[in-house]
């Protein structure tokens, strides 16, 4: 039986199950209660499982009994559900706090230093008309959008600032080899001022590819500045939704990936590691192409495909009508497209989804991918930063979407300031306390909160404010129903599901990304 | 800890008022509760007497019996917040002592516990057994008579 039927045959419910509130008054009254037993923990029902978390990111999925023997204290030492709930750190009187604080200062490394990530919009210049752009783009004669060199060089001074051991520097746009001089000039200046602040530096570059030549693309595997692009599937769907009336974008792109991956090889790189990067945005027409946009990237040769909603800034938020859906739609386009994959790894050809990827990387692997949507704090301003060609620095890339849509609320200073200025300017401060788990109603006792985190620019793009309201959040709603999605699999995979799913929280070793220290 | 009673429901104005006895769930767990409702319906909290009151209105259209089951859910819904304060007053210092000591140790290090356990040994801050606050000039002055 094939994915597709598989797939047609299921009901909604069992294509994208839901969980929901434990029923306690079945299964336990509180005179039973013994709360000095088990640490802080949450729950939800899944199905006819328990699941439970606590603070430290640990998890089990619990019968009802099992869960009633754990609120009510009964297990008992040598006992399968003590020794069971024991490893997993849920008995209080057995938590080792030394091992338990190391282990959370590991997996929170990003709030002991400051921003990693630096998107850089080198120009709002650009030669497609996406239609659901995020950005304010201009025609390509509108030299008077581009980043200065002088601006350039201010912005790089400023990212040096941070008291990251790690910095990625990311060129956006508009296209952003449309201003290739500039683009050229931070790499070298940055390359230069490498030599002395020695940090783990490296490029990455979010392209069309429509100007790349061969003279661009050497200088960029020279430099070791990593390509990203947008796929949004097969050649119509594509070509539809990003305009490009100077040529087939489709086309173009794929000639472009295959001639830069096989560049890679022959550079001696592994190139199931080191390959261009793409990523789709779904968009309305895309809902029931699930299938032909994950075959797309499988014959692109991508070993991921990041199944991205479409967001509200842009374009995208005046194009709703044509190009959005609800997020029960998306949801249940997910859950399609990820059975399918799920479907083709059991077929023996490797590759994955990104949020279940990053999800699991938290859930199986316990680690922290700093994948700034979905850490606590948010990464607005203390994990990202973006610089408009105009010199202002933004909270993220996010924030000057909105900023393109007319309102500077994320605006936090210009490339004139002093980092200190801007890590602890008011606004600064409003957006980390946004960004708390901790702090947010709904999100202290969810289940899935060791995992979780906030977008403040995306909660006050939608809700109005900073904080949101996770409990009618779209962006809530997202995250709480791919994590329900992943612990069904999680509950029933066998042993080789099991594997795939450890295989997708194996992070891609990218060395060679990494700048070398260039001479003085 | 008892149910919460259905003052008044009225499917026609998606309405429905339940009331509980205030020694029965803490002001917190009736928050934390109502809140979670916020995307169903509009939510009023109030007190009349020895009681909680809570307004709830459907944001939608809301019949009788998903009305009474709204008021089921609230109830588990008052026992899990209920649950889960109960046992965050029991053990909310084990994840503060977590998070402080992981953070401590980020900072660069910790004094010595034996420095920490000596504590107080009877000096005030103006003792100076080593006289480091003497002025050199008193310390090192030429006695006059030498």
């Amino acid at each position: 039986m094939t994915a597709t039927t598989l797939q047609t045959k299921s009901q909604k419910h069992d294509l994208l199950p839901k969980g929901k509130q434990v029923d306690l008054t079945t299964i336990s009254s509180p005179g039973r209660w013994k709360p000095e037993f088990a640490v802080p923990f949450n729950q939800r029902q899944l199905g006819k499982k328990i699941l439970i978390s606590n603070d430290m990111g640990d998890w089990d999925l619990l019968t009802q009994d099992e869960f009633r023997d754990f609120i009510e204290g009964k297990p008992q030492p040598g006992e399968a559900l003590y020794e069971k709930l024991k490893a997993r750190n849920f008995i209080a009187k057995e938590i080792n706090v030394a091992a338990q604080a190391e282990r959370w200062r590991r997996k929170k490394q990003y709030l002991f230093y400051g921003p990693t990530l630096h998107a850089f919009v080198l120009t709002h210049r650009c030669n497609h008309g996406c239609q659901y752009c995020h950005s304010s783009i201009v025609g390509m004669d509108r030299t008077d959008t581009d980043m200065s060199i002088e601006t350039a060089e201010r912005a790089v001074d400023l990212v040096f600032q941070t008291t990251s051991p790690g910095i990625t520097i990311e060129f956006q746009g508009g296209e952003p080899t449309a201003n290739w001089e500039v683009l050229q000039h931070i790499v070298e200046y940055a390359r230069q001022k490498n030599a002395l602040a020695n940090k783990a530096l490296s490029f990455a570059l979010v392209t069309n590819l429509s100007l790349m030549d061969d003279e661009k693309m050497e200088y960029l595997l020279d430099r070791k500045v990593q390509i990203c692009t947008s796929l949004d599937g097969p050649e119509d769907l594509h070509n539809k939704i990003r305009i490009f009336k100077d040529g087939n974008s489709h086309a173009n792109l794929l000639h472009w990936m295959k001639k830069i991956n096989a560049r890679y090889g022959e550079l001696g790189l592994d190139t199931n590691l080191y390959r261009v990067e793409a990523l789709p945005t779904i968009t309305k027409p895309s809902l029931h192409r699930w299938k032909e946009i994950v075959d797309t990237y499988v014959e692109a040769g991508c070993k991921a495909v990041f199944l991205r909603k479409l967001d509200p800034f842009g374009f995208a938020a005046r194009t709703a009508k044509t190009l959005g859906y609800s997020m029960d739609e998306f949801l249940e386009f997910y859950a399609h497209a990820v059975d399918y994959i799920i479907e083709l790894n059991r077929n023996g050809t490797q590759v994955m989804e990104r949020h279940a990827s990053i999800m699991l990387n938290k859930i199986l692997a316990d680690q922290e991918p700093n994948y700034l949507d979905l850490r606590t704090p948010g990464g607005a301003c203390i994990g990202q930063l973006g610089y408009a060609p105009d010199g202002g620095v933004y909270s993220s890339d996010e924030g000057r979407f909105v900023a393109a849509m007319g309102d500077e609320m994320f605006k936090i200073g210009t490339v004139d300031d002093t980092y200190h200025q801007l890590m602890t300017n008011a606004q600064t401060r409003a957006m980390v306390m946004s960004g708390l788990n901790d702090a947010q109603p709904d999100c202290v006792s969810c289940v899935y909160k060791p995992w979780c985190g906030q977008q403040v620019e995306y909660n006050y793009k939608t809700q109005g404010s900073l904080h949101g309201h996770m409990r009618d959040s779209v962006w809530c709603k997202k995250h709480k129903s791919i994590f329900d999605y992943l612990m069904y699999k999680l509950e029933n995979a066998d042993e080789k599901d099991m594997a795939m799913f450890r295989r997708w929280t194996t992070n891609r070793q990218l060395e060679h990304f990494l700048q070398e220290r260039a001479p003085l | 800890m008892g149910h919460p009673h259905i003052e008044k429901l009225d499917p026609k104005t998606h309405t429905m008022t339940l009331s509980l006895d205030i020694g029965l769930y803490p002001a917190d767990v009736l928050y934390a509760a109502a809140y979670v409702f916020l995307d169903r319906a509009y939510v009023l909290l109030d007190r009349a007497g020895p009681r909680f009151e809570v307004h709830l209105r459907g944001k939608g259209e809301l019949t009788e019996a998903q009305l009474t089951a709204m008021s089921g859910e609230f109830e588990n819904e008052l026992l899990a917040q209920a649950l889960r304060r109960k046992v965050i007053k029991a053990n909310q210092k084990i994840i503060e002592d977590i998070t402080s000591q992981a953070i401590a140790g980020a900072a660069g290090g910790t004094l010595p516990t034996d420095f920490l356990a000596a504590g107080d040994d009877g000096m005030d801050f103006l003792d100076d057994p080593l006289g480091i606050a003497v002025p050199w000039e008193d310390k090192f002055k030429k006695k006059k008579d030498a």
